[in-house]
Order: C-alpha cells, then sequence, then structure tokens
C-alpha cells in the first residue's frame, strides 16, 4: 500500500511538471500563422463501409503573444465515392424478380474547430512538434446516395440506404510536426469524435463521421 | 423506501409506454408520398390510386407515440373449390388530411388458396411472384362496397418468429377502367395469434 501511494505520488509529480513544461510551452512558442493542408482522411466510425475523403484543411493562428494561444481551423472533407450494393425487385411479369444494384455513397463533411497549440519538441534542426487540442467544433456531415443504372418504374430497392444530412458538436486533437528551413513545411495527423448524437430511427442509417486524416502543407507565418 | 420503488416502476413503466411505437414512414424520393421499400416490420404500406399516396394510418398510444394500424390477414372459407386468403389494412390519402376526406377507407389483396392452406403453406410463399392477374385486389369506401379487380403481387419476404409473422412484398392493380393502383409496397409484422389459418 505505501509503495503503490509512493508511485502515485511520483506520478502525479512528474504530470505537474509536465503540465507547467506545456504551458510554458504554449506562451514561448505562440507565434502567428496561417496554414493550408490536404492529405487522405478515413473514417474510423465505420458501419461496414470505408468512407475516405480528400480534406482541405486551413488553420489560423491569429494572436503571437503568451496570451493568446487560440487557434481556428476550418476542414472541408471532399468525398471519395464508395460503392456499395442493393437488390431491387419488380412485379412486372416481363421483367427478372431481382436485380443487383451498385450504390454510389458520397460522404461529405464540413468542420469549424477552436482549440489551442501546445509545443511539445524542438528537435536539433529546429523542427517543432506541436499537440493541437480542440475541444469545440462545429460538424456538420452528410451522406449522399445513390443507386446506378436501374429502371426506376419498374424496380424497387429493398432496404435502401437513405440520405442523411446531420450535424452536431464534436472534439478534436492533432499533432502537428513542422519542419523546414523556416519551419514553413507541416505534416499533420488529426483526429475528430464523431458528432453529439442526432437522433435517426432508419435500422442502415449511417453513423456520423470520425475522421481520422494525415496531412501535408504549409504554414505562412507572419507578424502583426 | 418501498414507496419510492414503485415511483420509480411507474415512470419507468410511462417512459416506456410514451417511447414505444413509431411512424417509421421513411420517404421514397423517387415515388413522391411513398415510403420505401423495406422488410423491418415496420407496419407501413403506402400506394397510389389514381396517382394519389395513400398510406396506413397510425393512432397514438394513450401516454404517447404512434401504433400504425396493423393489418388483417384472414382466410375465408367459400363455397367453391379454393378458399380466399385476404390482406386487409386501413388507408387514408397521404397529404395530412384525416380518414375521413379519404375516398378509400381499406385496401385489400384476395388471393385463392386451397382449402387446407395453413400458416406453413403462407410462409412457402416467402419469394413468391405471382403470375400477372393471378389475384384480385379491392378498395372500399364507405359508401361503396368493394368492387374486386386484378392484382399483381409478389411476397418478397415472409418468416415467422416465436410471435410475430412477418412480410413484405409489391403489388399493384386495377379495378374496372377507373381505378388504378400502382406502386404499392407493404412491409407488416403482426402477431401469429390473430392468423385463423
Amino acid at each position: 500500500m505505501a509503495c503503490l501511494q509512493i508511485l502515485l505520488m511520483k506520478i502525479l509529480r512528474i504530470l505537474s511538471i509536465h503540465i507547467i513544461f506545456i504551458f510554458f510551452s504554449v506562451a514561448a512558442n505562440a507565434q502567428s500563422f496561417l496554414s493550408i493542408s490536404t492529405g487522405i482522411s478515413t473514417n474510423v466510425n465505420q458501419n461496414g463501409k470505408s468512407f475516405y475523403h480528400v480534406p482541405i484543411c486551413i488553420q489560423w493562428k491569429p494572436g503571437n503573444s503568451r496570451n493568446s494561444p487560440f487557434l481556428f481551423e476550418l476542414d472541408y472533407g471532399i468525398p471519395l465515392i464508395t460503392k456499395g450494393s442493393g437488390d431491387a425487385y419488380s412485379l412486372n411479369p416481363q421483367l427478372p424478380e431481382k436485380v443487383s444494384l451498385t450504390e454510389d455513397i458520397r460522404a461529405s463533411i464540413f468542420t469549424i474547430s477552436v482549440g489551442f497549440q501546445i509545443h511539445l519538441l524542438t528537435n536539433k534542426k529546429n523542427n517543432t512538434l506541436y499537440l493541437d487540442l480542440f475541444p469545440l467544433a462545429i460538424s456538420s456531415q452528410s451522406y449522399k446516395v445513390t443507386y446506378k443504372n436501374y429502371d426506376k418504374e419498374n424496380y424497387e430497392v429493398m432496404n435502401p440506404d437513405l440520405n442523411r444530412e446531420t450535424g452536431g458538436l464534436a472534439m478534436a486533437m492533432a499533432l502537428v510536426y513542422n519542419f523546414g528551413k523556416k519551419q514553413d513545411m507541416m505534416a499533420m495527423i488529426r483526429f475528430q469524435s464523431p458528432t453529439t448524437a442526432s437522433k435517426n430511427d432508419y435500422p442502415h442509417a449511417f453513423k456520423s463521421i470520425a475522421p481520422l486524416q494525415l496531412t501535408f502543407g504549409y504554414n505562412f507565418f507572419y507578424k502583426k | 423506501m418501498k414507496s419510492i420503488s414503485s415511483i420509480t416502476a411507474v415512470c419507468m413503466i410511462i417512459l416506456l409506454l410514451s417511447s414505444c411505437g413509431k411512424r417509421n414512414f421513411y420517404a421514397d424520393a423517387d415515388d413522391p408520398g411513398l415510403s420505401i421499400l423495406s422488410s423491418y416490420g415496420f407496419n407501413i404500406a403506402s400506394v397510389y390510386i389514381n396517382k394519389v399516396p395513400y398510406v396506413n394510418p397510425y393512432k397514438k398510444g394513450i401516454i404517447g407515440g404512434i401504433v400504425n394500424y396493423a393489418p388483417t390477414l384472414r382466410k375465408t372459407q367459400t363455397n367453391s373449390l379454393l378458399d380466399t386468403l385476404s390482406l386487409t389494412w386501413p388507408i387514408s390519402k397521404n397529404d395530412n388530411s384525416t380518414g375521413y376526406n379519404s375516398s378509400y377507407q381499406n385496401i385489400s389483396l384476395l388471393i385463392p388458396v386451397p382449402k387446407s392452406f395453413s400458416l406453413n403453406d403462407f410462409i412457402a410463399l416467402s419469394g413468391k411472384r405471382f403470375p400477372a392477374n393471378a389475384n384480385a385486389i379491392a378498395v372500399n369506401s364507405f359508401f361503396n362496397p368493394p368492387n374486386p379487380g386484378t392484382s399483381n403481387l409478389y411476397f418478397i419476404n415472409i418468416s415467422l418468429d416465436t410471435t410475430a409473422l412477418s412480410f413484405s412484398g409489391l403489388f399493384d392493380g386495377k379495378i374496372g377502367d377507373s381505378i388504378v393502383i400502382s406502386k404499392g409496397r407493404f412491409d407488416f409484422k403482426i402477431d401469429k395469434n390473430t392468423i385463423n389459418f
């Protein structure tokens, strides 16, 4: 029991040192910038199908003083078409009873995030690693479904996937690595939670998108 | 302590009763006014009668929630060689008007079946598309008795569990020269104890 207490105390001490270090780092590395990046994104909150996007990410850190570590981010995920399938049935005795269909699903996502940036590491080449935390994000998401090349007059799709518009609050975090001569190049891994629950009773409804994205881009530093 | 438990139990029951039951109408983007074709046991059926969308109505529960009117599935004895299996459900215009404003109040699919027709025979109809005009269809209003015409019918899925019979499918038909029934689809789940065969 005593050993456990000592261990806990040590962990707390290390944590508190880290917290002090982190807050110091926020202030020490504050600098205004605008960054633009793009790459590839996948949805980790899947329900049977894999959805991919090409994310366009714009980050803006307006302040450069120690009191303004805030960060704003806009993310738009351009949907890559995901293929699905379905069955359609016909009453017309002149036609086959059942046909198999190909389905195109476009899942797009747009998010506005507010958060702050924490400096984690700087190496000998002056490359830096940051942790971006976004405790508040507002996300709008949509699924567009199209069943292709079938006779809509004579066939009905059984249990079709349905278009869906949803949105809500989310949280996000990212690891950002700045590199290059002036630290003007950046690579980022970003994860966003699913949005707060939105009611949908349809059994095949798509879940809220939770994108995991890898992007590369450019930092535009500026002085205010 | 006992009274707290009782109050909690009553609250739970009220919550359960008020949350149960949904309309389960999911609009078909290609056929305005109709619900999609489904096989989830939604107890929803929709159809065009002379291009006007009709759907089975719903009632509100005593405390809350929505219950769609379910169909009746019955075998009727006749004096001929075959009996009649009838699947009947109430309908109303799907335009937010009340049922009393609708031209028709019920729709029936009428299938000739052998005298020995049983529940297992019905389940065996799963996946069966009947030949053209092999069955009858009827619609009736308060003032006009049903006058059957011919119908096409396709039972896409039929399944039975311990308590309920679920079936979904497509139908259309024609009654005389004046009533055209098109794009019909149903997704029903009924208590198997209500079936009389």
